[in-house]
């Protein structure tokens, strides 16, 4: 007969074994959400240049006038900004909704860059043509840019999101090395991962369902608590 | 406190508008260049505080828009500064309110109230804490202005 001491100390065990399995599992959440959220920014950044600059040879070749094309910068670029952030998890569209897309139109645009070439009393409907048409180009122009400071940021983000997720499968394959059952061992590292990661994105989006979409903090607790229970529960599986 | 006008405070950026670099703006005083550089392309208003000024600059950089600000001396020379941004959204600045004797309201990044008070010396303060979310401030243990962000309230009648 077994000692029943013993066999709750064996529950207890696999219990706590759950738990911190659940907690390494949050590495390749957060891992995950950092990488997907920074690479889809840095994927916006790249495709706002790409279109100010396909505008700008567009206006160069005649094609379109520089106001159509500076005018069409200032529409695509919400259009893409409304692609990426459903492309966002459920914690980078919160942020995203939390600051909320503004911009300036089309007017305050034209405003600033002819006080930038032609001074603050400059007005834009006394420019000549040619004037005009530097005008636009420099929106567009400001359009492709990228912010250094934002894109290293990005660029760093990313990073620890791509270390994140390589610790957790570090640990993963650890685990699988020095189990006695390495085929039980990998499966069980395999779903407790991937709950861990769908869990979170499941546990955000049901947060962002019940807090509202712009509210970063009850979303991102709901992604760790999402993906902690979904990592915790299929244990017992 | 007051706004200061192009004639009294304003910059020139160095380079061209057109350039992919980061812009940097030389200060010019009265009309008369001062050779102080500081990061930055438009100056959207600049507030002297006694002896101070008080600079609020962006990149112009349209879909990834951020700001400067800048504590000036008498002198030009950065006493304090401070960097709002987000990966998240591009901002756009307004100056909402100068409030005497120490407080300026704008808006900026998000659905927020923003407001700068300037501090008369320099007070402790723990870097990187406390700071809203979006500013950025060099590392340091003293400020010579504090900044607070609140979310707009709407009158809801």
């Amino acid at each position: 007969m077994a000692d029943p001491i013993s066999i709750k100390d064996c529950e207890d065990k696999k219990l706590f074994d759950q738990s911190i399995k659940a907690l390494e599992t949050q590495l390749a959440n957060v891992g995950a959400h950092v990488t997907i959220d920074s690479g889809t920014r840095l994927a916006y950044a790249r495709e706002i240049k790409l279109m100010a600059r396909k505008l700008e040879a567009d206006a160069l070749a005649g094609k379109i006038s520089w106001g159509d094309a500076a005018k069409q910068a200032q529409e695509t670029r919400n259009l893409i900004m409304e692609i990426f952030r459903r492309q966002s998890t459920s914690v980078g569209r919160a942020m995203a909704q939390k600051f909320k897309v503004s911009g300036y139109s089309l007017n305050e645009l034209v405003a600033r860059h002819t006080s930038l070439h032609y001074g603050k009393e400059a007005m834009f409907k006394n420019l000549t043509s040619g004037k005009k048409d530097k005008v636009y180009a420099s929106i567009i122009k400001s359009a492709g840019k990228s912010n250094q400071k934002i894109s290293a940021a990005l660029s760093r983000l990313s990073y620890i999101g791509r270390s994140l997720i390589v610790i957790s499968l570090g640990i993963s394959a650890y685990n699988i090395a020095t189990s006695t059952n390495k085929l039980s061992t990998t499966r069980a590292e395999l779903l407790a991962t991937g709950a861990g990661i769908g869990g979170g994105i499941a546990g955000g989006a049901m947060a962002g369902l019940v807090c509202g979409p712009a509210a970063p903090v009850c979303v991102t607790m709901g992604a760790f608590v999402g993906g902690a229970l979904a990592s915790f529960g299929i244990g017992f599986f | 406190m007051r706004l200061l006008p192009p004639s009294e405070f304003s910059l020139r950026l160095l380079g061209s508008p057109f350039s992919e670099e980061m812009p940097q703006s030389e200060i010019v005083s009265n009309g008369q260049p001062t050779g102080k550089i500081v990061n930055g392309a438009v100056l959207e208003t600049a507030i002297r505080w006694n002896d101070l000024v008080l600079a609020f600059v962006t990149d112009n950089i349209t879909n990834q828009e951020a700001m400067h600000i800048y504590l000036f001396d008498a002198g030009y020379q950065v006493i304090d500064s401070a960097w709002l941004g987000s990966i998240y959204a591009s901002g756009v600045f307004s100056l909402v309110d100068v409030c005497p004797p120490n407080a300026i309201r704008f808006r900026f990044l998000g659905d927020m109230d923003w407001t700068l008070e300037l501090l008369s010396r320099d007070t402790f303060a723990l870097p990187y804490v406390f700071e809203p979310c979006g500013v950025s401030r060099p590392f340091g243990f003293h400020r010579r202005f504090r900044i607070r962000a609140k979310r707009r309230q709407y009158d809801r009648r």
